[in-house]
């Protein structure tokens, strides 16, 4: 579980951009967090589906490119279950969910 | 609104608005302590809105014990009021009906629906009521068929519906468990002859494993999340873009904006103006305050959802239809995340757009002065809506 900051700390980013990534990102989703609200398959189906069996994230691509980060991001913040995680693939960290978003 | 005095400041209005009282609290701090000390706490803030609604570990979503201390009766099967792996076993039974996928299946059969209560409302004469017509008839056919529930028992639930909404009235514990009764006699009914259904399909899938009271509560908590819910969002919606012109013949003019105009019409009505209470499980620090722990916290998203806020450019209680679609709180956020927001999507995706093709002089029938709104009902909303075309 991601720990929860107080709020008045959380610095407030809201241009979106993210100067680390200008590469590939890999896209992570938590099938155990995930609750199958499918904000990700409606607004991203492109890179996000909701499986037949379970209703859960099926990820329809691994990767992509710099191009694509700006919806990653909208689609990782959207997630109600925060179950979308972005990690640059040539660096360390998330690269997708900001608590200010 | 004169009982509007007697109300807590969250669930009071002005028509769509929130009430100055309540933007100068939220100006003030995040989170609040209401006169009255029932909730303890009232939260405003729309980034610790998101920080408890994501915290179920801390943050239960059982409900709290009565006034006088006891325990409030078990509800199996509620998808509301259960945490933790209990919660999880039950969200993924129901999970896979409710995917996006599967409503646009479901498209058709809505279709159909918002067809033939067009058709009613046009036959219904000028001004006519879109409440009553119009709104509640279709959220309530298209649960009907979703769930399996005959139709003959959808009148009965409106009526026992509306004395539950009446928050004072005498009537309101009996209609309760005479609505849940309903979910009980659906659930042993679909357990001799498994329908299409939600409920059949409960029964067929799972078998044993899901008793009747559990298929019950499902159920009841899938038709509590959607009829009232979704109709009054298509009541204030429409009241919404009858408001503001220049936004209806956006609309009218560029039609492929109708899912950002849903989005956006979820968010600046925001029926559901507190989710259920959380209780604190733990003591928690957040927004500069200690919640201890056994307080019990209500999240006000239509506070969060309207209140100026850093990220929104100030511009959160503008109606604005050509907006991107941000992060609202109109469906929830966390594990109790609306299971049918793809439903509640569709669904008024369809209404609004067969509403506004089939009356293109849609108007307001009366005076806003003149609408009584459900102040003290779970959902906010309009007692009724006259429209004129």
């Amino acid at each position: 579980m991601r720990p929860v900051a107080d709020t008045a700390d959380t610095p407030d980013t809201t241009d979106g951009t993210d100067t680390r990534v200008t590469a590939r990102v890999e896209i992570r989703v938590d099938r155990d967090s995930c609750v199958g609200s499918g904000a990700c398959a409606l607004f991203e189906p492109e890179f996000f589906d909701q499986s037949e069996d379970d209703g859960l994230v099926v990820q329809r691509v691994r990767e992509a490119g710099p191009e694509a980060l700006p919806a990653l991001r909208t689609a990782a913040s959207r997630c109600p279950a925060r179950a979308i995680v972005l990690v640059p693939c040539d660096g360390q960290g998330s690269a997708g969910w900001d608590p200010s978003d | 609104m004169t009982q509007s005095f007697e109300l807590p400041v969250d669930k009071r209005r002005n028509v769509l608005d929130p009430v100055p009282e309540l933007l100068a609290l939220n100006a003030r701090a995040p989170l609040f302590r209401p006169p009255g000390g029932m909730p303890h706490w009232i939260v405003t803030d729309r980034e610790v809105v998101r920080q408890i609604l994501a915290d179920a570990e801390r943050f239960s979503s059982m409900p709290p014990p009565e006034p006088d201390g006891r325990k409030p009766d078990p509800h199996p099967g509620s998808l509301l009021q259960t945490d933790g792996a209990e919660h999880s076993r039950l969200r993924r039974l129901v999970a896979p009906m409710f995917t996006v996928r599967q409503m646009k299946a479901l498209e058709p059969m809505m279709a159909r629906i918002v067809d033939q209560r067009l058709e009613v409302l046009e036959r219904a004469g000028r001004p006519a009521d879109l409440m009553r017509y119009f709104a509640r008839p279709v959220s309530g056919l298209i649960l009907a068929e979703l769930i399996g529930l005959p139709r003959d028992d959808l009148s009965e639930l409106s009526r026992l519906g509306d004395h539950r909404a009446s928050g004072h009235s005498p009537r309101r514990h009996p209609a309760t468990s005479e609505y849940v009764g309903h979910f009980r006699k659906l659930a042993a009914a679909q357990r001799r002859d498994p329908g299409e259904g939600l409920a059949g399909m409960l029964i067929r899938e799972h078998g044993d494993a899901v008793s009747d009271e559990e298929v019950a509560g499902i159920c009841e908590s899938v038709a509590n999340g959607s009829i009232e819910n979704t109709a009054e969002t298509i009541g204030l919606g429409v009241l919404a873009l009858l408001c503001h012109p220049d936004q209806l013949a956006l609309l009218r003019e560029r039609p492929e904006l109708m899912d950002r105009a849903v989005e956006e019409l979820l968010r600046y009505v925001s029926v559901v103006a507190s989710v259920s209470p959380r209780t604190a499980l733990v003591d928690v620090e957040i927004g500069g305050e200690l919640i201890k722990a056994g307080e019990v916290v209500s999240c006000s998203v239509f506070a969060a959802n309207r209140c100026p806020y850093g990220g929104d450019d100030g511009t959160a209680d503008r109606l604005d239809i050509a907006r991107e679609p941000g992060n609202h709180l109109a469906l929830g956020f966390g594990v109790h995340f609306c299971l049918g927001a793809a439903l509640a999507r569709l669904q008024l995706r369809i209404a609004l757009t067969g509403l506004l093709e089939r009356f293109p002089g849609l108007r307001l029938g009366t005076g806003v002065e003149e609408l009584r709104f459900r102040s003290l009902a779970p959902q906010f909303g309009v007692e009724t809506l006259p429209v004129l075309w």
